[in-house]
C-alpha cells in the first residue's frame, strides 16, 4: 500500500508540476495551452492521493495535514487558484481582448499560485522530513524554494520539448517524495478497511496510468492551437 | 468566538460552496448524457449544438467544482483531524472509494471528453460523456455513505482509547440515513439542472432569440426534468422524517427526544442536544421552496402548443425559479448537518474531540477568512462567467475542441 500512495503522491508531483511549472513560466496562451488538454487529469492526482492516505493510513493523514496545515492551506491556496485560472481561461472568453500575444491578467494569478503550490508543498515534504512540530526551520524553506526551482524547470522542460532534462526534474520530484515519506512511521487502518480498499486501489491504480497514457498518446499531435506539421501540408 | 466555532464555520462554508457546484455538475451532466444520445442516435445537428452549449456550462462550472473539492478534501485532515484519528478506520473507507474510483476517473473521463470532440470516434466520445455520469452518480454514492456514518454510526467496534475500527462495510450501505437519503440528493440535482436549462432558455425566449428550435428543445427538456425531479425529490425528502426521527431523535421534535437527550447527557456531559435554530428554521424553509417548484407542473400542460412561451409570464417565473432549488440545498444541508450537533459523529464523537489539537483562534480565523474571501472570489467569477456564456447564446464560430479556442 505504500507502495501505491507513493506512486499517486509522485504521480501528483510530476504531472501537476508541470501544471504549476507551466503556470510559472507560460509567456501566454499558447504555451497554456500546451498543457490545456491534460490539466485536469493532471490535478486529480491529488485527490486520489489523499483519499487513499485517508483510506489506509487514516491517523498519518490527520497527524500529518494536522500538523503542517499551514503549508498544506498554502499549497492548496495555489492548487485552486490554478485550477480556477486555467479553467476559466481555458474555458471562457472573457469579453475584453487578450491581446495580440495571448496574454492576460489571469496569466500572473495563474502564476502566483503555481508558485503558493510549489512553494507550500515544498514547505510540507521539508517539513515531514525534518519531523516534529511545523517552524519556519532550515529544511522547510530549503524545500520550498528547492520545490519553486525544480515546478520551475520541470514546466519550461516540458514547453521547450527538453526531454532529458524533464527526465531529471521528474527524478529529483520521485527522490523528494521518497525521502520525505521515509522519515514517516506509518499505522495503517484495521484489516477490515485495508482489505477493502486495497484491491479497489491496485486494481484501478494502474488503469489510471493506462488512461493517462491514453490521453496523451490521444492528444500527441500539437495542440488545436498550434501550427501543427500533422494538420496542414506545407510547413508548421 | 472560540476556536471550535470558527472551524465549524469553515467546514460549513467549504461545504455549501463545494454542493452548490456539485447540485449544477450532476444536474447538467444527466442533460448532457440525453442530449448526446440524442444525437448520436438521431445526427440531427440540433443535438450536438445542445451539447455543446449546456457542455460548455458544465465545464466551467466544473473546475470550480474541483477546486472547492479539494479544499473540502483536505479540511478533514487540517481543520478535524482528531476525526481521521478516532473515526479514520471507518470514515476514510468510502471517501478513498470515492476518490479512487468516482472522482479520479471522472475526471479523467471528462478531460478527454472536453478535448476530445472531433478527434475522437462519435460513439466513443458519447460513451465517454456516459462514463462520466456514472462516475459523477458513484461519487454522490461514496461521500453520502460517509456522511451517513457520522450521522449514525454503524459498522464499527470502538477501542478502549476511544478510536474506533471498521468491523462490517455492508452496514454503511443499508445505513437508513443513508438509503433513503441518496434518492432526495439525486433528483434534487437533477431538478435543479431541470430549473437552471429551463430558466436559461426560457430567458434567451424573453430576449427574443432567433434560436427558436434550439431553446424551444431546451426548454421543453428543462422543464420536464425538473418537474421530475423536484416531484421525485420531495417524495423522497418526506420518507427521510421516519427513519431519521428513529435514529437521530434528538433532530426533529419528537416523543423520544427527551429520552435522547437524557442519555446524552449522561454519557457526554451537560451540553445543548437540540438541532441549533438554523437547522430547524432551514427545515420549514425547504420545505416551502420545495411546494414552490413543484408548481412547475402546472407548466407541463402549457408545453401544449408551445402556449408556455406565448404567454410570457412563464418565462419570467422560470428566469426567477433559477436560485430556488440552489437556496432549498443549502438548507436541507443545514438540517442534516445542524441536526447532528454537538457531534462529529452522532451519539459518538463529540466536536470538540474532532477539531485539530493546538489550533489557535487566530490561525483558525486567518484560515477561515482567507480561504473563504478566495472560494467566494471564485464562485463569483464562476458563476459570472456560466452567466456570460448562458447569455451569449449557442452561435460558435467553428466546431472543434469544447472551447472558445476556434
Amino acid at each position: 500500500m505504500i507502495l501505491l500512495l507513493a506512486i499517486l503522491f509522485c504521480g501528483y508531483f510530476i504531472l501537476a508540476g508541470l501544471d504549476y511549472g507551466v503556470a510559472l513560466v507560460a509567456t501566454g496562451r499558447r504555451e497554456l495551452d500546451r498543457i490545456a488538454p491534460f490539466f485536469l487529469g493532471n490535478e486529480v492526482w491529488l485527490v486520489a492521493a489523499i483519499g487513499l492516505l485517508f483510506g489506509v493510513f487514516p491517523a498519518d493523514e490527520g497527524r500529518l495535514l494536522g500538523a503542517y496545515r499551514v503549508p498544506a492551506g498554502l499549497a492548496l491556496l495555489g492548487v485552486i487558484t490554478v485550477t480556477a485560472t486555467f479553467g476559466l481561461r481555458i474555458f471562457a472568453r472573457p469579453s475584453h481582448a487578450d491581446g495580440a500575444s495571448g496574454v492576460s491578467p489571469l496569466d500572473g494569478v495563474a502564476k502566483i499560485g503555481g508558485a503558493l503550490a510549489a512553494l507550500g508543498w515544498g514547505a510540507v515534504l521539508g517539513a515531514t522530513w525534518h519531523g516534529g512540530p511545523f517552524s519556519i526551520s532550515v529544511p522547510v524553506v530549503a524545500g520550498a524554494l528547492g520545490m519553486l526551482a525544480v515546478v520551475g524547470v520541470h514546466g519550461w522542460a516540458f514547453l521547450r520539448r527538453r526531454w532529458a532534462i524533464l527526465a531529471a526534474t521528474t527524478a529529483v520530484l520521485i527522490g523528494s517524495v521518497a525521502v520525505a515519506g521515509s522519515t514517516i512511521t506509518w499505522h495503517p487502518a484495521s484489516s477490515t478497511a485495508v482489505d477493502l480498499v486495497a484491491p479497489v486501489a491496485y486494481a484501478l491504480v494502474p488503469l489510471l496510468i493506462l488512461i493517462q497514457g491514453a490521453t496523451w498518446w490521444v492528444f500527441r499531435t500539437r495542440h488545436v492551437s498550434e501550427p501543427s506539421a500533422v494538420r496542414r501540408t506545407g510547413s508548421a | 468566538m472560540s476556536v471550535l466555532d470558527i472551524a465549524r464555520l469553515q467546514f460549513a462554508t467549504t461545504t455549501i460552496f463545494h454542493f452548490l457546484f456539485v447540485l449544477l455538475t450532476l444536474g447538467l451532466v444527466t442533460l448532457l448524457v440525453v442530449l448526446q444520445t440524442s444525437w448520436l442516435v438521431t445526427k440531427k445537428p440540433v443535438y450536438e449544438r445542445m451539447t455543446r452549449f449546456w457542455g460548455r456550462l458544465y465545464v466551467i462550472n466544473y473546475f470550480v467544482g474541483i477546486a472547492t473539492g479539494v479544499v473540502l478534501e483536505l479540511q478533514f485532515g487540517m481543520g478535524w483531524s482528531g476525526l481521521s484519528h478516532y473515526l479514520g478506520d471507518v470514515f476514510g473507507a468510502p471517501l478513498a472509494m470515492e476518490t479512487l474510483i468516482a472522482f479520479f476517473l471522472e475526471s479523467t473521463f471528462l478531460g478527454l471528453w472536453i478535448f476530445g470532440w472531433g478527434r475522437l470516434n462519435r460513439f466513443v466520445h458519447t460513451a465517454l460523456i456516459w462514463l462520466v455520469a456514472i462516475t459523477a452518480y458513484l461519487s454522490v454514492f461514496w461521500v453520502l455513505a460517509a456522511n451517513s456514518f457520522l450521522q449514525h454510526p454503524v459498522g464499527y467496534a470502538q477501542g478502549a482509547d476511544g478510536v474506533i475500527e471498521l468491523t462490517d462495510f455492508g452496514a454503511l450501505l443499508t445505513n437508513p440515513t443513508f438509503v433513503v437519503a441518496l434518492p432526495h440528493v439525486v433528483f434534487a440535482a437533477i431538478g435543479t439542472g431541470g430549473f437552471v436549462m429551463a430558466g436559461i432558455s426560457a430567458w434567451h425566449f424573453i430576449r427574443r432569440t432567433p434560436e427558436i428550435e434550439f431553446f424551444r428543445k431546451s426548454l421543453r427538456l428543462g422543464v420536464v426534468t425538473a418537474f421530475v425531479g423536484i416531484f421525485l425529490t420531495i417524495g423522497a425528502g418526506f420518507a427521510q422524517f421516519g427513519p431519521v426521527g428513529q435514529v437521530q431523535p434528538t433532530k426533529f421534535d419528537g416523543p423520544s427526544r427527551a429520552g435522547a437527550v437524557a442519555d446524552f447527557t449522561a454519557r457526554f456531559g451537560p451540553g445543548d442536544y437540540a438541532p441549533p435554530v438554523y437547522a430547524t428554521i432551514g427545515l420549514g424553509f425547504m420545505i416551502l421552496i420545495g411546494m414552490v417548484l413543484f408548481c412547475v407542473g402546472l407548466f407541463i400542460p402549457l408545453l401544449h402548443r408551445d402556449a408556455i412561451i406565448r404567454l410570457q409570464f412563464p418565462l419570467y417565473l422560470l428566469l426567477l425559479a433559477i436560485p430556488l432549488p440552489f437556496i432549498a440545498a443549502i438548507f436541507g444541508w443545514l438540517i442534516r448537518e445542524g441536526g447532528r450537533q454537538p457531534f462529529a459523529a452522532y451519539g459518538l464523537l463529540p466536536l470538540e474531540d474532532a477539531i485539530t489539537p493546538g489550533l489557535s483562534a487566530g490561525s483558525a480565523l486567518a484560515s477561515y477568512l482567507i480561504f473563504t474571501v478566495v472560494l467566494a472570489g471564485l464562485a463569483v467569477t464562476d458563476w459570472v462567467l456560466i452567466a456570460r456564456a448562458a447569455h451569449r447564446g449557442p452561435a460558435e464560430p467553428t466546431p472543434g475542441a469544447l472551447t472558445p479556442l476556434a
